[in-house]
C-alpha cells in the first residue's frame, strides 16, 4: 500500500509540475476526484452505443483510486498541453547574396570570446538553404528552448560560416 | 664440460626426461628452475612475426595488427654471457609441447625457442648443409617441416615426438626439383595437417607434406613474395606480402610468420579492440575484415578508453561487432566524435565536425548509392591529418547520390591508407547512419537531431482509470523536408519505451491535412528494430495518411518471465527493443503543414479485450489521442456518449478530456520518464 501511493504521489507530481509549466491550471480545493462517476446504466444510455451497463463495483479496481490523484487538477478545455510552439525566423544575409548558402539552427550552443561559437549539432532543429541570401521559415521549438543560434554554410569553403541568434519570448 | 652439461640437460628436458633428470648433479636447483620454465606456459594468443638479420620478433594481435616486441634479440641458449644474436626464420608453434620451432642460422641448424626467446638448436641434426626459411609445425604429426626450393633442398621434417625413435632427427621428403614451388611461407591447416602456400605468381597451393605432393587451388587475385603465412583454428589462411606489407585476410606487417593454430583468434569482452556498428555488408564484424582499431593503453573504467587517437572523448572496446541492427551506438562511448553540421546532398559541400582530442589522420566513406558496401566512388575523404580537438571538415558528396538513408564510416588513426575495412593499430572507427538528399530542402527536426519527445497514453478512455500515463509511452523524432513547392518528404523515428497496459494495444501516427493518396506508398521504407518491414505500414482503406507502426505492441515487446508489462516494472524489459524507422515521399508536394509528432495515438488491438464496458472488443474504432486532436476517420464516433469521465464535444473540438480538463494522452518534449505502474 505504501507503494501504492508513493508511485501516485510521482505521478501526480510529474503532472502538476508539467502543467505549473505550460500555464496556470486551476486545481479544485478539497473536492474529492471524480473518479466513481459511474457508466451510464443500460436503461439510459448504453443501448445503441458500444458501451454495456456495468456498476463501479463490478469494476472495483475504479474505487481503490486514492484521493490523491490526478484528477484533482482542473484545466481549461481549451489548455491543450502543447509542450512546443513554432517560432518565426527571417535572415538576410548579404554575403550569401550571390552565392549558394545554407543554415543550420541549433538550440545548445555557448558564445565563444573570439564571437565564434561552439555549437552542439545533435541540438540542431533547422536545415535550410538560404535563397538570395534569405530565409523565413518557422521552427517548431520545444518550449524550454528560448533561442536559437543560426550556422550559415557557404558552398564557397574559403567563406568562414556566419552566426546569428535568435531569442524568443 | 659446463657446456656439454647443460646442452645433455637440455637435450633430456627436450627428450621428456626431465622429471628424471632432477638427479643430474651438474645442474643446480636454480638451473633446473630455468630450464622448468623454458616452454610457453600456454599457446599465445597472438602471432608472432621474426624478421631482420638480427631478428626481432613481434607480438601480433591478428586483430587489428597492432604489435609490440616480444623479443629484441634472440639470445642463444648456450649459457655464455657473451652470446651473440640468433637470426630465425620458418617459425612454428608447437601445440604439443608449447615450444617455438624455427631454423636458426647461425646454428644452421632447426631449433627451438624458449619463452624468454633464447635459441636452443636440436643438435647437430641438419642432414643438408643448407639453411631453410620456410617452415612450419604440423600439429597433427608433431613434427616441424622446412622447406626450400632447388634440386639441392627439398621437403624435410624435424620429429618432435619424444616418444618417437626418430625424435630429434631430420628426414628428408621430396627433393626440391620434384616439390617446385617459389614459396616464403608454408602454414599447416590446425586440424587437417595439409599445408598451404601462396607462391610469387600469386596460386594457392595444398600440399601433403606426407609425400611432397602438391595441387594448384587457384589463383588469389594477388601476387608477389609472401614471407608470412597463418591459419587460425577456424581454417581461415592468412598471407603477408613482403613488397608492401598488405595483409590478405588479416592485417600482419612483416616479414616472417607463424602463430599457435589452435588459439582462436577471438576478442573478448576484455580485448583492446573498437569495432564498427554498420551492417556486416560494409565490412564490420571480424569474419567480413572488419574495420577495427586497436586501443593501447589501459581503459579509464570498464571497457572505456579515454586516451589515445580517437573520435570524441571516449571509446569503447568491443567483443565484436555489434553490427546493425544489433549496435551500440546508444551507449554513449561508441558514436560520439561526429557532428553532423550539414546535410548532406548530392554535389553539394557538407560540414562535420570531428572530435579528435588527440588530433590522427582521417578518413570517411559514404555509401551514395546506398548498396550496401563502401565502393567506386564512396570514399569522400582520405587521410585528411586532424588537429587536437575540434575539427571542421568539409567533403564533396557525389553528383549521384541514391536519396534516402545509408551509412557513412569515419576512421582515425596514426596510420595512413587505410582502407574501409581491416585491422588499425589504434584509433577508432564510427559507423553513422545519414540521410541523402538528392537537392537542397528545408529539413525540420523535431524536437531535435539527437532528442526525442516522449508520447504517453492512457488506454482506459473514457474511464480515468489508474490515470498512470504509461499504458503506451513512445519516444519519437521526425523529419519533414520541404522545397518551395511544399512537403516532399516525411520521417519518424522512434521506440517503444514502456507499455504498462493491461490491454492490447496499437500504435498509430497521422499525417494532419495529408491525404493518404498524396503519399507515394512505393517510396515508403519501414524498419523495426533494424530489419525493413515489407508490409506497408500505410493503414489501408483510408482517406487519410495513417501510419500503423504496431497492430498489437505486446507483439514485440517482452517485459520477461514473470513480468506482465513493458518496462514500468523493475526488472522487466531493460532495452528498448522496438525501435522504428519510417520514410515516405509524397506523390507530389503538399502545400501543408504539419510539425511536431504530427498525430499519433494509441488504438485497441482488434479482437482483443478492451474492458468489460465494451459490447464487443472495439478494436480499430477504439482510438485515444492527445488532448483535443480529432480522432481519425476509423474511430466510432458513438464512442463519444458521454460515457465516464470523457468530456469530449465534436462540436467544439474538444477530444479525449475530462471533465476536469485533463488528457488521456501527453506529450513531453524530452525523453521523459515516465511512472512505474500503479497497480
Amino acid at each position: 500500500m505504501k507503494t501504492k501511493q508513493l508511485l501516485t504521489y510521482t505521478t501526480c507530481s510529474a503532472l502538476a509540475l508539467l502543467v505549473a509549466a505550460c500555464g496556470s491550471p486551476s486545481v479544485e480545493g478539497e473536492a474529492g476526484p471524480n473518479l466513481a462517476a459511474a457508466l451510464p446504466n443500460q436503461s439510459e444510455s448504453a443501448q445503441g452505443t458500444p458501451y454495456v451497463a456495468i456498476s463501479d463495483e463490478e469494476l472495483g479496481w475504479r474505487a481503490d483510486v486514492p484521493e490523491t490523484a490526478t484528477a484533482n487538477l482542473q484545466v481549461e478545455d481549451s489548455f491543450d498541453f502543447a509542450t512546443s510552439r513554432n517560432a518565426q525566423v527571417d535572415m538576410n544575409v548579404p554575403a550569401a547574396a550571390s552565392v549558394e548558402a545554407e543554415a543550420t539552427f541549433c538550440t545548445n550552443y555557448t558564445k565563444l570570446p573570439d564571437d565564434t561559437y561552439e555549437v552542439d549539432y545533435n541540438s540542431c532543429v533547422l536545415q535550410a538553404p538560404l535563397n538570395g541570401g534569405v530565409l523565413s521559415e518557422q521552427i517548431s521549438l520545444v518550449n524550454q528552448h528560448a533561442s536559437v543560434l543560426a550556422v550559415v554554410w557557404f558552398q564557397d569553403e574559403s567563406m568562414q560560416p556566419m552566426y546569428q541568434e535568435f531569442h524568443f519570448e | 664440460m659446463h657446456k656439454i652439461n647443460q646442452r645433455k640437460a637440455a637435450r633430456l628436458l627436450a627428450s621428456g626426461l626431465f622429471i628424471t633428470g632432477v638427479s643430474l648433479t651438474p645442474l643446480s636447483s636454480a638451473m633446473a628452475q630455468q630450464f622448468a620454465a623454458t616452454a610457453f606456459s600456454e599457446c599465445p594468443h597472438d602471432a608472432f612475426l621474426t624478421q631482420g638479420a638480427q631478428s626481432r620478433t613481434f607480438g601480433i594481435d591478428l586483430v587489428t595488427g597492432d604489435y609490440k616486441i616480444e623479443a629484441n634479440k634472440h639470445r642463444l641458449f648456450n649459457g655464455n654471457k657473451r652470446a651473440k644474436n640468433g637470426r630465425l626464420n620458418g617459425l612454428g608453434f608447437n601445440y604439443n609441447d608449447n615450444f617455438v620451432y624455427g631454423w636458426s642460422y647461425r646454428h644452421g641448424q632447426p631449433a627451438r625457442i624458449h619463452n624468454d626467446w633464447t635459441i636452443e638448436p636440436l643438435g647437430n641434426i641438419n642432414i643438408t648443409n643448407n639453411n631453410f626459411y620456410v617452415g612450419d609445425v604440423s600439429i597433427p604429426e608433431n613434427r616441424y617441416y622446412v622447406y626450400r626450393r632447388g634440386h639441392r633442398y627439398g621437403l624435410f621434417y624435424i620429429d618432435l615426438d619424444p616418444a618417437s625413435d626418430t625424435y630429434h632427427q631430420m628426414h628428408q621428403v621430396v627433393d626440391g626439383e620434384t616439390m617446385d614451388l617459389r614459396i616464403a611461407d608454408i602454414a599447416f591447416h590446425p586440424t587437417t595437417g595439409a599445408a598451404y602456400a601462396v607462391d610469387r605468381s600469386g596460386y594457392l597451393f595444398k600440399i601433403d607434406a606426407a609425400n611432397g605432393t602438391y595441387e594448384n587451388l587457384g589463383h588469389t587475385g594477388q601476387s608477389g613474395t609472401f614471407g608470412a603465412a597463418y591459419f587460425d583454428t577456424y581454417g581461415n589462411f592468412y598471407i603477408s606480402r613482403n613488397k608492401d606489407g598488405k595483409i590478405f585476410r588479416i592485417s600482419l606487417q612483416f616479414n616472417d610468420g607463424f602463430r599457435c593454430a589452435l588459439a582462436p583468434i577471438t576478442v573478448g569482452q576484455d580485448s583492446h579492440v573498437d569495432f564498427g556498428d554498420a551492417p556486416d555488408s560494409y565490412g564490420t564484424s571480424l569474419a567480413t575484415n572488419g574495420a577495427r582499431h586497436g586501443l593501447p593503453g589501459q581503459p579509464q573504467y570498464e571497457n572505456v578508453f579515454s586516451t589515445g587517437v580517437r573520435l570524441g572523448w571516449s571509446v569503447d572496446s568491443e567483443g565484436g561487432a555489434y553490427s546493425s541492427p544489433l549496435s551500440d551506438n546508444d551507449q554513449g562511448h561508441d558514436e560520439n566524435g561526429i557532428r553532423f553540421a550539414t546535410s548532406l546532398i548530392g554535389n553539394r559541400v557538407a560540414r562535420v565536425e570531428v572530435q579528435a582530442p588527440e588530433g590522427g589522420i582521417l578518413s570517411i566513406w559514404l555509401d551514395t548509392d546506398r548498396n550496401g558496401v563502401f565502393d567506386g566512388n564512396d570514399q569522400v575523404v582520405t587521410d585528411q591529418v586532424m588537429n587536437d580537438g575540434y575539427n571542421l571538415v568539409a567533403f564533396n558528396v557525389p553528383a549521384e547520390v541514391e536519396p534516402g538513408e545509408t551509412w557513412a564510416r569515419f576512421r582515425i588513426s596514426s596510420t595512413a591508407g587505410l582502407a574501409a575495412t581491416g585491422g588499425a593499430p589504434d584509433g577508432e572507427v564510427e559507423d553513422h547512419q545519414v540521410k541523402l538528399l538528392p537537392e537542397p530542402a528545408t529539413v525540420s527536426i523535431y524536437p531535435s537531431v539527437g532528442g526525442y519527445s516522449t508520447v504517453a497514453f492512457e488506454d482506459n478512455w473514457p474511464l480515468v482509470g489508474d490515470y498512470d500515463m504509461n499504458d503506451l509511452v513512445a519516444q519519437l523524432r521526425t523529419y519533414t523536408y520541404e522545397t518551395s513547392l511544399g512537403l516532399t518528404r516525411v520521417e519518424i523515428e522512434g521506440r517503444i519505451a514502456a507499455s504498462g497496459a493491461f490491454y492490447r494495444n496499437g500504435f498509430g501516427i497521422r499525417l494532419p491535412g495529408v491525404l493518404r493518396s498524396a503519399i507515394d506508398e512505393s517510396s515508403i521504407e519501414y524498419e523495426i528494430a533494424g530489419r525493413k518491414i515489407d508490409t506497408s505500414p500505410l493503414e489501408a482503406g483510408r482517406n487519410e495518411a495513417i501510419f500503423i507502426i504496431a497492430e498489437n505492441v505486446f507483439e514485440h515487446v517482452l517485459g520477461g518471465p514473470g513480468c506482465a508489462y513493458y518496462r514500468t516494472q523493475p526488472g522487466c524489459g531493460a532495452p528498448m527493443e522496438f525501435e522504428f524507422k519510417l520514410s515516405a515521399h509524397l506523390s507530389t508536394p503538399q502545400d501543408v503543414q504539419i510539425s511536431g509528432v504530427f498525430d499519433p495515438f494509441l488504438f485497441a488491438t482488434p479482437g482483443e479485450w478492451h474492458g468489460a464496458h465494451f459490447v464487443s472488443p472495439p478494436g480499430r474504432s477504439y482510438e485515444v489521442h492527445l488532448k483535443n486532436q480529432a480522432p481519425t476517420e476509423a474511430f466510432d464516433m458513438s464512442l463519444f456518449a458521454g460515457v465516464g469521465q470523457d468530456a469530449s464535444d465534436p462540436a467544439t473540438g474538444q477530444y479525449f478530456v475530462t471533465d476536469t480538463g485533463m488528457p488521456w494522452g501527453l506529450e513531453i518534449g524530452s525523453e521523459w520518464l515516465y511512472p512505474e505502474r500503479y497497480d
